[in-house]
């Protein structure tokens, strides 16, 4: 019984934590945002504006929520608080405090890259929910989106499942030690980790790949009928999109908490070796973001089916024949 | 891991996310509310997009889900319940949206 509560106390901490982390990464982005395009950001809440994301969260939740007539009230609340659940769950099997994750089990990693896929899919339902021409437009630029990055993102994750010769990930952590007939993996399976990583842009709506929410064109789009606290969940959904995601590259390309242990080696510098690469992965995420205008949705379909799609095809051809040949 | 340590997890967040979204304010206006959040007084309308296209994304996801389970089912590891039930739940919930869209979408 003590063991049970013992455990209920860390997954309290661990989502507290979590949320806590996404408000950072929230205001790590929009800070180093702000200093790329010559602007101060976030500076008002909290020592540099570290409070930021945070207080934003407090002010959304007490707005009122007003939605249009004819919203289906109950899914939208119910999607808004299982989206954010849902990026919680995927943090489990995340190898944050050891090889493998809270929830680790043989197999662990295609569950996290379809909840992965079912987090997407969230995007594309709520707006429907609205009758209101704006977010549906977004919905379905959200749904062109995700049929244009989903397979090339698919294909470079099993092409580092096939270097690993796994599907769990405390195997697949291992494929950045691994060499493939004298090629590192690491520089084997760079075409992969570039494909992915616009992927995660893509999933997590970042420029140049916000079309769903481009503000100029549709008005916020997928998220124009959202206020209160559906905004601020929904908000929150993609600070731990953005880390999680960042998380998920960690994972399978970075060695995930894997690096050296100089003095007193314990689970502490597992915790540093991967929130530092996960944080690595989102600078990189910010300087692209911050330094590419927005694509037209032809432009990034273009990009996608012609450019990204026959990458990842590449890649999946160079690991079967260099590892499987 | 037993089962409970998994309910736990997978329980708590959820009950966690539950109390603190019931903390946020709740629109108190059941009538009179405007069209739209922007405040225009149009009259509330979807534009004509093809529900179809929405249901091929939902079974595009359930064929994306499916291979990537059947393309590594050659370890044997699949008969791991955990992974069966997660599979059944997620099948399920994919075919839950869409019939749950159609129903929206007759009101």
């Amino acid at each position: 019984m003590m063991e049970y509560l013992i455990f209920c106390g860390e997954i309290i901490g661990w989502v507290i934590g979590l949320i806590l982390l996404a408000f950072f990464a929230e205001w790590f982005f929009r800070k180093l945002m702000g200093h790329m395009q010559h602007r101060v950001g976030p500076k008002l809440a909290g020592p540099i504006g570290i409070l930021q994301p945070l207080a934003d969260f407090i002010k959304l939740m007490n707005k009122e929520q007003i939605s249009p007539e004819g919203t289906d009230e109950f899914f939208v609340d119910f999607l808004a608080v299982f989206g954010v659940w849902l990026m919680v769950v995927m943090s489990f099997f995340l190898p944050v405090f050891g090889e493998s994750g809270l929830l680790g089990f043989p197999g662990d990693a295609i569950l996290l890259i379809a909840l992965f896929a079912v987090g997407s899919l969230i995007y594309i339902v709520t707006p429907y929910l609205f009758k209101s021409p704006y977010p549906t437009i977004g919905a379905g630029r959200r749904a062109e989106l995700y049929l244009a990055y989903e397979i090339p993102m698919f294909l470079a994750l099993a092409s580092v499942i096939f270097v690993a010769g796994s599907v769990t990930i405390s195997d697949i952590i291992y494929v950045s030690t691994k060499t493939v007939r004298g090629i590192p993996a690491v520089i084997l399976l760079i075409p992969a980790l570039i494909v992915t990583l616009i992927g995660v842009m893509a999933r997590i709506k970042k420029l140049p790949f916000d079309v769903p929410e481009a503000e100029t064109e549709i008005a916020s789009g997928w998220e124009a009928e959202l206020s209160g606290r559906r905004l601020a969940f929904f908000n929150l959904l993609t600070d731990l999109k953005l880390l999680i995601g960042s998380g998920v590259i960690v994972t399978f390309f970075l060695g995930g908490p894997l690096g050296p242990m100089p003095f007193m080696p314990g689970w502490w510098w597992y915790v540093f070796w991967f929130t530092l690469k996960t944080f690595i992965v989102i600078l990189i995420i910010t300087l692209i973001a911050s330094s590419v205008a927005r694509f037209r949705i032809d432009q990034v379909l273009s990009i996608f089916w012609r450019e990204v799609l026959p990458l990842s095809i590449i890649q999946i051809i160079i690991v079967l024949v260099v590892w499987g040949g | 891991m037993d089962i409970i340590d998994i309910l736990i997890a997978l329980v708590i967040p959820f009950v966690i996310l539950v109390i603190i979204y019931s903390m946020g304010k709740k629109s108190k206006r059941t009538t009179g509310r405007e069209p739209y959040v922007s405040g225009h007084k149009f009259p509330v309308m979807r534009i004509p997009y093809n529900p179809a296209w929405l249901y091929y994304i939902s079974y595009f996801i359930l064929w994306d889900i499916i291979l990537l389970f059947i393309l590594f089912t050659a370890t044997g590891w699949i008969t791991y319940p955990l992974v069966i039930a997660s599979l059944a739940i997620l099948i399920a919930t994919m075919i839950a949206y869409p019939v749950r869209i159609r129903r929206v979408i007759q009101k």
